[in-house]
């Protein structure tokens, strides 16, 4: 009974949205016909006013040839000439024309907007044709399977020609959308590429979460197949396979690969080793970091009796994981290679030997030997320290919590908690500062590259213009600062703004000796935060203006020169040319080098550290930071300074988001030029 | 001994795109064989997939006899001239030549037979004065000598020539055209030859292998079979220059007479491309009727199957004239005159707005169907082959989509 | 009427071009000026601590003296220096080219994850690596007066990150002549040491320039690892460490000294080699 009643009201249940979709499709229909006849109610109104405006616009320039005509055929005198000109330059500007121009811009534009309108209903229409497709599909095939069979090709020719024309009505919104533009006045036009940016982004982020899905989707399938890979070559495998299930290597050494073999065995007897003799301690100990009664102590006589380390327990740990994360690779792969070898002998084809496998290194698999080494030391030494202060965030390592005397543990989140508590009872609070330094260093980093950038362009413009002479000398004069290792150059800057140094030495004399001010006081350079801030810049101006005018240099010499040839030709003007030509060159082609150079003035340590340490300080701000402080010298000196660490890290991690962001939305804006295949 | 076979080869690259669509052909030993047709067509990858310069996504390669799909470049037995020379700047030319002798290994070449093999070579090629300068210091045609120099010096089963001639300008183009068929009897091995240019291909192979857009092969054969016998619109277009005139029209059947009607004429077919009509039994559709230039005449007394025409342009060639006229009905078609046959008198007349009467035989009558563009007359092997859209990835996604759609519905029947 | 128009448009120009001259003869002032600064402020004998004059009131060679006698450890920052240099820029510019020579002409599967991976760690300031670093070195003992072997530790050991520029380069040569190479029996490392490696000679002297010029100006690593010990600093941290607040009295003139000597190999090596600089820090920015 249960069964029968079934079948019927799942049945419906589709039928339903068949319905639904139809009559929602109907209704959109419906709306498309409504636009169309407003769009042709639109356009013939567009039609008569186009023609007014023609037959106005007609008339005047047959009056003005005919008036010219009895010019100069001196029918007419000049003043009255004159006269009639000017009354046709003021019919010209009529408001009749006027409201003629703007009626029909705004008339284009509805007409346009309503063009759209109709093109993305068709795409909805479509869509829901797409679902009606393959439900009516699932309906036949639940139904009538045979008929279904029959259909399969014509049901999917349908989807695919469904596909293709989403697709081109896709296009028509876009080109209908560029008419639009076109009909806009330029602060709308604005306004609709801004929009347009932002609407974009919802998209993007679906894209991203589709991206992620599809990874997550491939992961999860991913372990799947690998755990089936695995059962079923255990399985079918043969006994030296089996064995190798336990003895890595175990299979390819019977079947004569003994190298490869023998580099898997020893890789799982350092493996074992290792996990027995040192990292398994430390493994244990991950989930606690140690506790506090297992600390180092100082006996009474004097001498440290260690204990657990939560620094070694934390590092060692991680570096374990990554041991097992290798281990497990390599096991997998010990396996696979089995299996191919396997295959290869039922093949009856001949197994590669030692010999060749030392032939590949050098050749088919040269990129791994080359690589082998550059990614260990990555990995060691950038992304074990990376992963490791990561975590460190998350725990409570600071001057109290140091080890080995004092261990630390996990706090979870508290750290970065606090970068959103804005009252803090206890002096400077953290996240107050922490807003304060993002500010002053996105605001570096954006003049500091800018200033830069313009500067070093003119600078690189003037040694570059035609009829200047001794162009090598002015380079190298100005190449000779870069070459001067910074460390030297910019103490010795610091020291010259100083207030006994010598800028304000000879500023003093000029004061007292030609301005009769004995009581000239030193300007400020590192005490006021204000100069202090702006003189940082300039003295940035001094260092990197050089590179730039490297850069712009061999830049400006790529330009076409007949593109200057033809301005020249079309009479543009210094400023023109700078403008039109030069500038967007540079821009364009400058792009990605510009991204690096903002995320890398946000993490100028040199050039805030030396200069001026940070200073001036501040007791108002957390952990003795300094109003010209970036977030990557703030964290330098929690760090080293306050012995920080925890803080140290969220900085750490913070400055990588900002970087990521920047870079991201930055990135999808400029016009890339990357490409790395065309040159090849 | 070193014949080639390639069987069902296909190149696919990453995202789908195909390059190569299944390509069969059998090449004898010391055979020269060229590739021929439009950038895009696959010529070069099919060629590299000989090389070993890229993956062979589907079918076999062999070479003698051995399946080389797997193999390495250098043990494949093979030579190769590039199109940009690919010669090392910073090697003297002595060194470019030597390179490849210098590498082999058992047994290891002694310097005296290098010396010897180089300096042999560079006097075949004519470039022994040039042996101790560097590349830079070389003319676009030494160039390629060097490159064919550092080709030949290996002893080799294939001899690979990638659009060796395509970065010279014309003359020196035509005169290391004929020093390469010099070439091809000395060094006396299996060639293959890629290029885009249908003069080179007609005059320096055996065999040519016509290819279009998208990795189709279209047809494989003589150069004389390719020009008089194309097998389809695209080849016939391809081959010979200026091109061959298409005439859209219908091919009627009346009892045992064909004719056709180009610009509103009714012509009778005749001779031997009549009986083949017949004995083929085509139907009457309609087709695009296709002559050469060089097979138009001019008429100087109207006579039964001539027709007028209007000059729109001559383009003078010294030995013979180009004439671009229009038909009575609007039609287009280029006409090639021999200069010799005409009298002064008759030269003269041969200028823009002059109205001409020409005619053509029945022999020199193509007949490509309009609905597949094939040649009606002949049977090829590789028609069979040609099934564009049913590979293209749009469908295979919407194929899946249904799949994951059946499957999800299973799971919900479940 | 003509001439007169000629006339103009070349007086408009000598005005520009003096113009031009006055603002690049200024520019050359105001970037070389600190240099002269520093070198007069060497010279200077009767007092070595900060002052605000120029010109020294006693010339004299006492500050270089200094730098070379015993009492300073400078000849031992300088030979440190030195050493680490020599071994940096050869193994940097190795890890650096077998990166670079691996990601532009081998096409494998992990290839764009590794050039993520890559470049998303780039976006960590390195910093954060250091307290870990300089635990992991004190482990196996290459801290303090060992610094030495520790510092080429570490500058080389993630060396490979900075691949960019030279693979910018590869990037540049034909592929057609890896190509040629592999038909003519090379083998693929026979392609990069034969074929490649001799094509690379100006991005090879830039990478060995600014490896080597590196470890000069670095002094926060080589402080920290060196922390605690006169005889394991670089030059760099070492000279630093005269400017702090209690040495600056008595050191400021030996630092100046110190910074001349520092200065002069650098910049005579870049002198001889700008051209190949310039060439690099172009193309890096170009395709960076």
């Amino acid at each position: 009974m249960e069964k029968e009643n079934n079948t019927p009201t799942n049945q419906s249940k589709e039928e339903l949205k068949i319905n639904c979709l139809s009559a929602l499709n109907e209704e959109l229909s419906n709306l498309i016909s409504k636009e169309e006849e407003l769009q042709l109610e639109k356009s013939t109104l567009i039609k008569e006013k186009q023609d007014r405006y023609n037959s106005i616009t007609n008339e005047l320039s047959t009056r003005e040839s005919d008036l010219d005509k009895a010019f100069f055929n001196d029918e007419i005198s000049k003043e009255e000439y004159l006269k009639a000109d000017q009354e046709l330059s003021k019919a010209r500007e009529s408001s009749e024309i006027k409201t003629l121009t703007k009626d029909l811009l705004t008339l284009k534009k509805e007409y346009y907007y309503s063009v759209k309108k109709c093109h993305e209903t068709k795409i909805k229409i479509l869509k829901n044709e797409k679902k009606l497709i393959k439900l009516n599909a699932s309906l036949l095939r639940r139904n009538d399977h045979e008929t279904y069979k029959a259909q399969k090709g014509s049901v999917k020719e349908a989807l695919l020609s469904n596909e293709k024309q989403i697709e081109s009505e896709k296009k028509e919104v876009k080109t209908t959308e560029s008419a639009i533009y076109l009909t806009l006045s330029k602060g709308e036009q604005f306004v609709f590429k801004f929009k347009n940016f932002f609407k974009a982004i919802p998209g993007k982020f679906e894209g991203l979460g589709i991206a992620i899905s599809k990874l997550v989707l491939k992961i999860v399938f991913g372990i799947g197949h690998f755990f089936k890979e695995l059962g079923l070559t255990f399985v079918h495998g043969d006994w030296k396979t089996k064995v190798s299930y336990f003895i890595m290597g175990f299979g390819s050494i019977a079947r004569g690969q003994w190298l490869r073999g023998l580099v898997f065995f020893i890789f799982e007897v350092v493996f074992i080793l290792y996990m027995i003799f040192f990292g398994g301690q430390y493994l244990g100990k991950l989930n606690s970091l140690g506790y506090y009664w297992e600390a180092s102590s100082i006996a009474e006589d004097g001498t440290i009796i260690y204990g657990a380390n939560s620094f070694n327990i934390l590092l060692y740990g991680v570096l374990s994981l990554f041991f097992i994360a290798a281990f497990i690779y390599t096991w997998y792969l010990n396996i696979k290679q089995n299996k191919i070898s396997e295959q290869i002998i039922k093949d009856e084809k001949k197994l590669e030997g030692a010999k060749d496998d030392l032939r590949a290194m050098v050749d088919k698999n040269f990129h791994k030997t080359l690589l082998a080494l550059p990614t260990l030391g990555i990995v060691i030494f950038t992304i074990l320290p990376i992963f490791f202060m990561i975590l460190v965030a998350f725990t409570n390592y600071d001057a109290n919590h140091n080890p080995p005397l004092n261990l630390f543990g996990w706090v979870g989140f508290d750290n970065f908690g606090q970068l959103f508590e804005w009252t803090n009872s206890g002096g400077a609070s953290f996240s107050m500062t922490f807003g304060q330094i993002l500010l002053w260093t996105l605001v570096w980093a954006f003049f500091a590259t800018f200033t830069n950038y313009f500067l070093g362009m003119l600078v690189a413009m003037l040694i570059n213009k035609k009829g200047i002479k001794l162009k090598k000398l002015w380079r190298t004069i100005l190449v000779f600062s870069i070459a001067i290792p910074q460390f030297i150059s910019i103490l010795y800057v610091s020291q010259m703004f100083a207030s006994d140094g010598i800028i304000n030495n000879m500023h003093m004399w000029i004061q007292q000796n030609w301005f009769g001010n004995a009581e000239a006081t030193p300007i400020p350079f590192w005490e006021n935060e204000w100069l202090a801030r702006i003189t940082v810049i300039i003295i940035n101006l001094w260092i990197g203006v050089p590179y730039l005018m490297l850069v712009v240099t061999g830049i400006l010499m790529n330009i076409p020169a007949d593109l200057y040839e033809s301005a020249n030709v079309d009479g543009a003007s210094a400023w023109q040319q700078y403008s039109k030509i030069t500038l967007p060159y540079m821009l364009f082609i400058t792009g990605p080098y510009l991204l690096t150079s903002f995320t890398g003035n946000m993490n100028n340590f040199n050039v805030i550290y030396l200069l001026t340490g940070g200073g001036p300080k501040d007791i108002n701000m957390f952990g003795n930071a300094g109003k010209t402080d970036l977030l990557i010298t703030w964290l330098f000196s929690l760090a080293i300074n306050d012995s920080n660490y925890k803080l140290a890290a969220v900085i750490g991690i913070m400055v990588f988001i900002v970087v990521a962001v920047v870079s991201l939305v930055v990135y999808n804006l400029i016009p890339s030029t990357k490409n790395e295949e065309e040159f090849q | 001994m070193a014949q080639v076979k390639l069987t069902n080869v296909k190149k696919v690259y990453q995202g789908g795109t195909v390059a190569v669509q299944n390509f069969n052909l059998d090449i004898a030993d010391k055979e020269f064989i060229v590739f021929v047709g439009p950038s895009g067509c696959g010529k070069s990858t099919t060629l590299r997939m000989v090389a070993g310069l890229e993956d062979i996504s589907g079918g076999t390669i062999e070479i003698d006899g051995e399946v080389v799909n797997d193999l390495q470049p250098k043990d494949r037995h093979i030579s190769m001239v590039f199109q940009n020379y690919a010669l090392y700047p910073h090697l003297t030319v002595f060194e470019n030549i030597a390179f490849p002798l210098r590498l082999q290994k058992n047994p290891k070449m002694s310097q005296d037979e290098i010396y010897e093999r180089v300096t042999s070579a560079a006097q075949v090629l004519g470039i022994t004065q040039y042996l101790t300068r560097k590349p830079k210091a070389l003319s676009g045609g030494q160039r390629q000598r060097v490159a064919i120099g550092r080709a030949m010096v290996k002893d080799c089963k294939v001899f690979l020539m990638d659009e060796p001639l395509s970065n010279l300008d014309t003359k020196l183009r035509n005169q290391m055209r004929a020093e390469i068929i010099l070439l091809r009897k000395r060094i006396n091995t299996t060639f293959i030859y890629v290029t885009h240019d249908q003069t080179e291909a007609m005059t320096l192979g055996d065999r040519i292998v016509c290819m279009k857009e998208g990795g189709y092969v279209m047809q494989i054969g003589t150069p004389s079979e390719l020009f008089d016998w194309p097998a389809s619109k695209f080849v016939a277009e391809f081959v010979g220059a200026p091109m061959m005139n298409m005439v859209k029209c219908d091919l009627i059947k009346e009892g045992k007479k064909y004719f056709v009607n180009p610009f509103g004429y009714k012509l009778p077919v005749d001779g031997e491309k009549l009986a083949l009509l017949n004995s083929r039994n085509v139907e009457a559709q309609p087709i695009y009727l296709g002559v050469r230039p060089e097979h138009v005449t001019l008429v100087r007394e109207k006579k039964g199957a001539s027709f007028p025409v209007t000059i729109e342009v001559n383009e003078m060639m010294g030995s013979e004239y180009h004439l671009h006229v229009v038909t009575e009905d609007g039609t287009k078609l280029i006409v090639r005159i021999p200069t010799i046959n005409l009298s002064e008198e008759e030269r003269t007349k041969m200028v823009s707005g002059e109205v001409i009467n020409i005619a053509f035989e029945g022999k020199a009558m193509h007949f490509f169907s309009q609905a597949t563009e094939y040649n009606l007359l002949i049977d090829n092997q590789y028609l069979a082959d040609k099934e564009p859209l049913n590979n293209s990835p749009v469908k295979e996604e919407a194929e899946e989509e249904i799949h994951q759609e059946e499957s999800s519905e299973e799971v919900k029947e479940e | 009427m003509v001439e007169k128009h000629s006339m103009s448009m070349s007086k408009k120009r000598t005005i520009g071009n003096v113009f031009s001259y006055i603002a690049l003869s200024l520019i050359s002032i105001i970037w070389i000026l600190p240099f002269v600064f520093l070198v007069l402020q060497s010279f200077r004998c009767e007092s070595t601590g900060v002052v605000g004059y120029v010109l020294p009131q006693q010339w004299g060679l006492d500050n270089y003296i200094f730098l070379f006698s015993p009492d300073a450890n400078f000849l031992q920052w300088y030979f440190n220096t030195f050493i680490i240099a020599l071994f940096v820029c050869v193994l940097q510019t190795a890890m650096q080219f077998m990166m670079a020579y691996a990601l532009s002409r081998f096409r494998f599967a992990l290839r764009k994850p590794l050039m993520n991976v890559m470049l998303v760690l780039g976006m960590f300031p390195g910093f954060l690596t250091m307290i870990v670093l300089y635990q992991v070195l004190k482990t196996i003992g290459l801290t303090g007066d060992n610094a030495v072997p520790g510092l080429i530790l570490v500058y080389v050991a993630s060396s490979g990150m900075g691949y960019y520029v030279i693979k910018g380069f590869l990037d540049t040569l034909p592929k057609s002549l890896d190509e040629a190479a592999l038909v003519d029996g090379a083998t693929r490392m026979q392609i990069f040491v034969k074929v490649i490696l001799p094509l690379c000679k100006p991005i090879l002297i830039y990478t060995v320039l600014t490896a080597f010029m590196g470890p000069w100006g670095d002094f926060i690593f080589a402080a920290c690892i060196a922390l605690g010990s006169q005889t394991g600093m670089n030059v760099a941290a070492g000279l630093n460490s005269w400017l702090s607040a209690a040495n600056i009295s008595s050191n400021f003139t030996h630092f100046c000294a110190g910074g001349v000597v520092v200065a002069i190999p650098v910049m005579v090596l870049f002198l001889f080699l700008q051209k190949y600089y310039v060439e690099g820090v172009t193309g890096g920015a170009v395709k960076g």
